[in-house]
């Protein structure tokens, strides 16, 4: 009927060639000039308050370019999140759990980015840890978020609303019948606890993100599979215009899910952001 | 003996000479892609288990996040972007775009390596010869099987008479 | 992605110069398998690294007498590919072969594997099996050990920070037939099971080593006849619990593996 010639034949995948050569560049493999590195010092405590965060031995590093922290980030929003923005980009006087990012080190080299967040201390005083999900529901729980926070579209907004009592952080309903009535009817009821272990999906190109701010706006080259919400995650961050925010995802060394929502763009920006210069972010596998 | 902190490199990369100064610290993989931009070789794990950093030195695979650059002097190497002569690919090249061998693409240069140095070593490789050699190699998008396919298919065209 | 912290490199040509360089803070590298990637995780931070690989002599593979020798910088795949190993130790071929995959095969060394003393290392059972003995030198001389005297634990191998591995010997001549039989899920297998019968003064003695599945790896000789039952044997072992899975589990396969490398070596024909 009409000419399709990829219909009924094995066609070979548009970007094959570019993969067997090695030319294809993943975000992981991007560079541009005046790049600084980031390197992330992580939470060794999985709840506790920040006591201090000395900078000096890291700054005194050859190549060091700079250490931030969620007290460097002035009036930028400070967290973010899908449905709630309740991940903060740099720890905000606590952390919550272990790896939490603490502080953000750049340097000229991946080498002094990484020499100098070895060389950050970081103070803690232990809060009672809630490993699961029965003690952090139990009366009493100690706190892990201050307050709540707002959702949506209001999660624009900067202010935190009231003080909460729980450590819920959202609540989703999903209904229809009459449950209690059709159990009540049931011959049988069964009734049972599953419990999954963690799981990760290993997508072989590790997290990164290389991101550019200045005053034209923001531009991210990262390994995201949902850019329009890395996007709308970094606006509010900055508080531009979406229209300012550009995510180039150019392609993905696997995802699988494990790739949704914003990784580490907001790290790479508040570090570009903070030194004038692109920063480039990129994780190991652990 | 003093202890270098700088040491003078002389490789020849996928027949290019070079003469690069690097730092102990710097890998083989960071050596490849940082000072040299060839980023067709990739990290992952960093523990060796994974294969996206498989390179061939002086005819012998490596892992290029657990080797030293330092000790690449006077040495050959060979990068997933040597594989091809000029615009023609390599068999495996070919066979991997036949048989769907790539998915995303980011541990396809890890497996050619591999599987460049397997059929050099062994040019009629059985199923499990191949299976057994790219045990060191991680995919997680194609379930494996067209990668396999795509090395006995690739031995197949290099043992036919031209 | 992550980076190894600084260090300096010695790079000497005889084993006297790298003897002078040794220390605490400066440690030998060899294929560097085990040691960068405990260096890129923070655990070790030498000062310097001694590479070993440009000194001549550490790369001999000869016979010397009834023994053979190989030199602290040989390489699993050297090793195994050597047609004095192929011809005179073909055991110690099938396991080298076993070892990682073909890159850490062709890095690393068999001395670099006896200092790491991994409790899952393929090649400590084996050696132990063979009655390897090795020679750490240092500039008081050398001592020579046996794998028991070498390997004290999990990771803690008896070389003093200023000795280097320069050689293994391993008896020949001994080995009737011999399998080694590992289960392996992961990075690194549950249990590997080296048995072997060896003439031992006109006597065939059977003997099984049992490695991965404790913190050292467990060695059983048995005289012709003597009934061997895996079950027993694990049950006497003391069984180290992890991810590769609970004591009950292992003990188990433990059990399972010793009984099919007593059969598949009842079946070979294969020094």
């Amino acid at each position: 009927m009409t000419d399709a010639p990829a219909v009924g034949q094995s066609t070979a995948r548009s970007d094959a060639r570019s993969k067997v050569t090695g030319e294809a560049r993943y975000a992981f493999d991007h560079a541009v000039p005046d790049m600084l590195f980031g390197a992330v010092v992580r939470s060794t405590r999985p709840h506790a308050t920040i006591e201090e965060i000395e900078k000096d031995q890291a700054l005194a590093i050859e190549g060091v370019a700079g250490v931030v922290t969620a007290q460097d980030l002035g009036d930028l929003f400070p967290r973010f999140g899908h449905l709630i923005a309740d991940h903060p980009i740099l720890a905000i006087d606590k952390v919550n759990y272990m790896g939490e990012p603490v502080a953000l080190v750049l340097g000229e080299t991946i080498h002094a980015a990484s020499d100098g967040a070895d060389a950050v201390v970081v103070r803690y005083s232990d809060l009672p840890v809630m490993a699961d999900m029965e003690t952090a529901l139990a009366e009493g729980a100690t706190l892990i978020h201050p307050a709540t926070y707002p959702k949506g579209d209001s999660a624009f907004e900067e202010a935190i609303t009231e003080p909460r009592d729980d450590n819920v952080a959202h609540e989703a309903s999903l209904e229809w019948g009459d449950v209690d009535a059709a159990l009540a009817d049931a011959a049988v009821v069964v009734e049972t606890t599953v419990k999954y272990p963690k799981l990760y999906a290993y997508a072989m190109e590790p997290y990164n993100a290389l991101s550019t701010v200045n005053e034209e706006g923001l531009e991210v080259i990262t390994t995201a599979q949902h850019p329009f919400m890395v996007r709308d995650d970094l606006a509010r961050i900055f508080s531009i215009p979406l229209s300012k925010v550009r995510v180039r995802s150019p392609l993905l060394g696997g995802g699988y899910g494990s790739k949704s929502y914003t990784k580490v763009e907001p790290l790479a920006s508040v570090g570009s952001w903070y030194s004038g210069r692109p920063v480039k972010v990129a994780l190991s596998a652990e | 003996m003093t202890a270098e902190t700088s040491i003078e490199i002389r490789p020849v990369v996928n027949g290019m000479s070079h003469t690069s100064i690097v730092k102990p610290r710097v890998t083989v993989a960071e050596y490849l892609r940082d000072y040299l931009g060839l980023t067709g070789t990739k990290t992952s794990c960093e523990v060796e288990v994974c294969g996206v950093c498989s390179v061939i030195v002086d005819g012998l695979p490596v892992s290029g996040c657990a080797a030293l650059a330092a000790d690449l002097d006077g040495k050959t190497v060979t990068t997933v972007e040597g594989l091809a002569t000029g615009d023609t690919l390599s068999h495996l090249q070919q066979a991997f775009i036949e048989t769907f061998a790539t998915q995303c693409g980011f541990c396809t240069p890890g497996f050619l390596v591999m599987g460049t140095a397997l059929l050099a070593a062994n040019p009629q490789p059985s199923r499990d010869d191949v299976m057994e050699y790219l045990e060191g190699n991680i995919c997680r998008c194609t379930g494996y099987r067209p990668i396999i396919e795509a090395v006995l298919l690739a031995a197949e065209r290099m043992a036919a008479p031209q | 992605m992550s980076v190894l912290p600084p260090f300096a490199l010695h790079r000497p040509s005889t084993i006297t110069e790298a003897l002078e360089a040794l220390s605490f803070d400066d440690m030998p590298l060899g294929g560097g398998t085990e040691l960068l990637l405990a260096m890129r995780m923070r655990m070790l931070r030498p000062d310097s690294l001694v590479n070993i690989k440009n000194i001549p002599e550490l790369h001999t593979l000869e016979i010397d007498g009834d023994h053979l020798v190989i030199g602290g910088a040989v390489t699993h795949q050297t090793a195994a590919e050597h047609p004095l190993v192929v011809d005179q130790l073909p055991i110690l071929r099938r396991v080298l072969l076993e070892v990682g995959n073909p890159r850490i095969r062709a890095s690393g060394t068999l001395a670099g594997n006896l200092i790491f003393a991994e409790p899952k290392s393929d090649v400590i059972p084996i050696l132990l099996a063979l009655d390897a003995t090795v020679t750490l030198v240092s500039s008081r001389g050398p001592r020579n050990m046996t794998i028991d005297e070498l390997i004290l634990g999990p990771y803690y191998a008896a070389r003093e920070p200023d000795e280097l591995l320069s050689e293994i010997r391993i008896p020949l001549g001994r080995v009737l037939r011999a399998v080694y039989l590992k289960y392996q899920t992961m990075e690194r297998p549950t249990v590997g099971v080296a048995a072997l019968d060896h003439d031992s003064d006109g006597d065939v003695v059977r003997r099984v080593v049992i490695g991965a599945a404790t913190e050292l790896p467990v060695r059983h000789d048995f005289s012709p006849g003597e009934p061997i039952e895996g079950k027993s044997i694990a049950e006497t072992m003391e069984i180290v619990p992890d991810i590769a899975g609970s004591e009950r589990y292992k003990r188990h396969v433990v059990a399972i593996y010793v009984d099919r490398a007593l059969a598949a070596l009842d079946r070979e024909e294969r020094a």
